[in-house]
């Protein structure tokens, strides 16, 4: 069927048919030739065909062969039946052909339907029957338009390729389906040919998205009309999460070698014997440590606040007296995050709600892998998600983690920007 | 109400003459009168840039000006004809991007720190001086006439299991005594480990329940952590604010009523959006928190909440609500 083989399938028709025309051929030299078919007093003749140029995928209800010697329906016999149509493209295989009504003896109305994945060739319009048989050239002009590759989703960029007549332009609309809407944008005055698709990120709403579809409007050339060639539904080999435009502001471990405050009087417990000593710490680097999570001391090696950590439950009943988050710092091995895994500086990233609290359904969850695009579509930094943002409530913000060391603010450490972000999964 | 984005001079006169001081005047004796005003603040999505902007409050009497020239910030307070002065601000500031005159002598001073936590100061004047400051987790909530600050208390801004939010109440006219209840007298940064808890400024107004009351606000168990919605409403009369919190899979909105003539303690109420009013009936796809409020006003006493519900199959649906302050019930104490 020539409706569904694709160019895979026509190309495998082709050795059948060169089969067939041998065995034909060999068929024609054991038995004695057909005669003329003797209830038709003659043989029909193709003058014209109108229209004799077809796009591929569109159906012509009205393509009028003009000629002789058609036999109509009600002259018909059963030596000589209704004049049969049939159209083979350049490699032999069939063009669908329905409807036939053969109206005179010079006139037959025929519908036909070029599939859509006919490429720009000559078919071969043919009346009667062989080897009593009329013929005529019509042209297949290819008009298609398909997603091609969707592998770089994640930065809003999609491929097609658009099939028609030299000379042809159209409009492009191209949808992406997402949960709970569909963004539709279009693509302006696009010719033939691969065209890579860059979506417009800042227009392109927050959704995860999973297919793509369109419709290409093609002025066509030679005073044809627009036509409207759908673009089949392409599913992404992942989901295409989109986030918008997102600010990743920063937060460090800051260490105390950094920090230019004095001193204050500071405990330091040890979860693994639950005991502590008094000490005296830098008073800056107390601070930037109760609001950054973490901090790097000059003699006790990496600490938290007594706040972000499980030793309250651990050790109850031997903490220090009055513990709190600004007299209380706890000795760890490695700075974690809710993900249960070392966060790596420049690398990971923290979001909300917590990426590991499968409760709270988060959009990212831990390991997602983000983009961080600019409006060009193009990717400037890639994070992985791998820690709890509190912070960053209400979308389109997500707290990166930086290999900076100040222990100063006043914007020492700045936002690392806003970017188009996105993941897929 | 001052609140906005850097607006011209002319629209901030005459926004801050229309909304806060021409009105506040007739209602309250404390508030700021009408001055020529001219305040420059950073927008509400601002990011951290590594440069301090402008940042100042100007009324005919009294400037307020973030001095960030070098790096001890200050704030330059210059009063009629006398001498300016200067007002040391932390160190540990990451961005000024407000200042509030929030009465005759006093202004508010917000600021962004590190790691998203958020700073809030009063300077009085005069002598001109840091009287008091807190941390809060979260952007503290300013009531239009710049009296009450609702905020979350302060928690280490990464690396505990969980958090809790627990919503506090700031009187910016208040006295450092009645805005730390909760603290031993002992006030200032610490010399030594101390009975010191710079977390609990303002006075609890959620939760209030036994055993939520006054508990820590990190690692707190599965289920058990209350966390914020929504953000914070005001009514225009700053007499009420509303809020939504969620809690094990149920959501809440909050509504704190100020205390009458800015004296006593603030009430609290709560309805818990139950049944068809549930927002978090995800049908096998739990999701309940911020994403499920599109939004939150006030419509006289009544609460207008919008809400989006996200089936397991299918498009989001959205519900909008009115509910009356007769639904809210006094907060479990």
């Amino acid at each position: 069927m020539r409706k569904t083989l694709g160019k895979k399938g026509r190309n495998l028709a082709r050795p059948f048919l060169h089969a067939a025309t041998l065995l034909f051929l060999l068929s024609a030299t054991i038995c004695p030739a057909s005669p003329p078919n003797p209830g038709c007093p003659t043989s029909p003749t193709i003058a014209s065909v109108s229209p004799s140029t077809w796009f591929a995928g569109k159906t012509y209800n009205n393509v009028v062969i003009t000629g002789t010697g058609f036999t109509t329906a009600d002259k018909a016999t059963a030596a000589c039946p209704a004049t049969p149509v049939s159209i083979a493209a350049a490699d032999g295989s069939a063009v669908p052909v329905s409807g036939v009504n053969v109206a005179s003896a010079t006139r037959i109305v025929v519908t036909v339907r070029p599939p859509a994945n006919d490429p720009t060739e000559t078919a071969t319009v043919t009346v009667g029957t062989t080897p009593s048989t009329g013929t005529a050239s019509a042209q297949i002009e290819a008009l298609s338009a398909a997603i091609t590759r969707t592998n770089q989703i994640v930065n809003g960029i999609v491929e097609v390729r658009l099939d028609a007549p030299a000379g042809s332009i159209g409009n492009l609309n191209l949808n992406l389906n997402g949960e709970n809407g569909t963004y539709s944008q279009s693509f302006l005055s696009l010719p033939p040919g691969s065209k890579k698709i860059d979506f417009d990120l800042a227009s392109v709403p927050p959704e995860i998205y999973d297919t793509a579809d369109g419709i290409w409007d093609a002025d066509l050339p030679a005073g044809s009309r627009v036509q409207s060639v759908d673009v089949a539904s392409v599913t992404f080999a992942k989901e295409w999460i989109y986030l918008g435009l997102t600010r990743f502001s920063q937060y460090n471990t800051p260490y105390e070698s950094q920090c230019s405050g004095g001193s204050q009087r500071m405990y330091v417990f040890d979860r693994s014997s639950c005991t502590y000593i008094s000490t005296q710490m830098n008073s800056d680097f107390v601070i930037q440590t109760a609001l950054n999570g973490t901090g790097m001391s000059v003699d006790y090696g990496l600490l938290k606040p007594i706040g972000a950590t499980n030793a309250r439950k651990l050790c109850k009943g031997k903490l220090p007296p009055e513990a709190s988050t600004a007299n209380t710092l706890v000795r760890v091995a490695a700075v974690t995050g809710s993900c249960n895994t070392a966060i790596t500086a420049n690398h990971s990233v923290a979001t909300y709600p917590n990426p590991n609290d499968a409760s709270a359904n988060p959009l990212l969850v831990c390991h997602d892998s983000l983009n961080l695009d600019q409006a060009d579509n193009t990717t400037v930094y890639t994070r992985v998600v791998a820690d709890n943002c509190p912070a960053c409530i209400g979308g389109n913000h997500i707290d990166s983690y930086t290999d900076n060391q100040a222990c100063e603010a006043h914007g020492a450490i700045g936002d690392l920007g806003n970017f188009y972000t996105s993941t897929t999964r | 109400m001052t609140r906005g984005v850097f607006k011209s001079n002319k629209t901030r006169l005459q926004a801050s003459c229309l909304r806060m001081a021409c009105v506040a005047l007739l209602l309250l004796p404390l508030s700021v009168p009408c001055y020529a005003q001219q305040v420059k603040e950073l927008p509400s999505d601002h990011g951290i840039t590594g440069k301090q902007p402008d940042v100042y409050w100007h009324d005919a009497d009294i400037h307020f000006d973030l001095d960030a020239s070098t790096k001890d910030w200050g704030v330059v307070v210059q009063q009629g004809s006398n001498p300016a002065e200067r007002v040391p601000l932390p160190d540990y500031l990451d961005q000024v991007y407000a200042i509030h005159r929030v009465a005759p002598n006093r202004a508010l001073l917000l600021a962004d720190l590190p790691a998203g936590a958020q700073f809030a100061g009063i300077i009085e004047t005069p002598p001109a001086r840091l009287i008091d400051s807190f941390w809060s987790a979260a952007k503290p909530s300013l009531s239009p006439d710049n009296r009450y600050i609702l905020f979350v208390r302060f928690y280490p801004m990464h690396g505990a299991d969980s958090y809790d939010d627990q919503y506090r109440l700031y009187d910016v006219l208040g006295t450092r005594a009645s805005n730390w209840p909760e603290r031993p007298a002992q006030d200032g940064p610490p010399t030594a480990p101390v009975s010191y808890d710079p977390t609990l400024a303002g006075i609890p107004v959620y939760p209030l329940k036994a055993g939520e009351l006054g508990r820590e606000n990190t690692n707190i168990e599965d289920g058990q952590a209350h966390e914020r919605a929504s953000e914070i409403i005001w009514s225009a009369d700053s007499r009420k604010a509303v809020f939504a919190d969620a809690q094990g899979g149920a959501m809440s909105l909050v509504v704190v009523t100020m205390p009458p003539g800015g004296g006593g303690k603030p009430q609290t109420a709560v309805h818990m959006l139950v049944g068809s009013e549930n927002a978090c009936q995800g049908l096998g796809k739990p999701l309940c928190d911020y994403r499920n409020v599109r939004s939150i006003a006030w419509d006289g006493d009544n609460v207008i909440v919008a809400l989006r519900i996200w089936p397991q199959q299918g498009k989001t649906i959205d519900v909008d609500l009115t509910i009356p302050q007769s639904k809210f019930l006094p907060a479990s104490k």
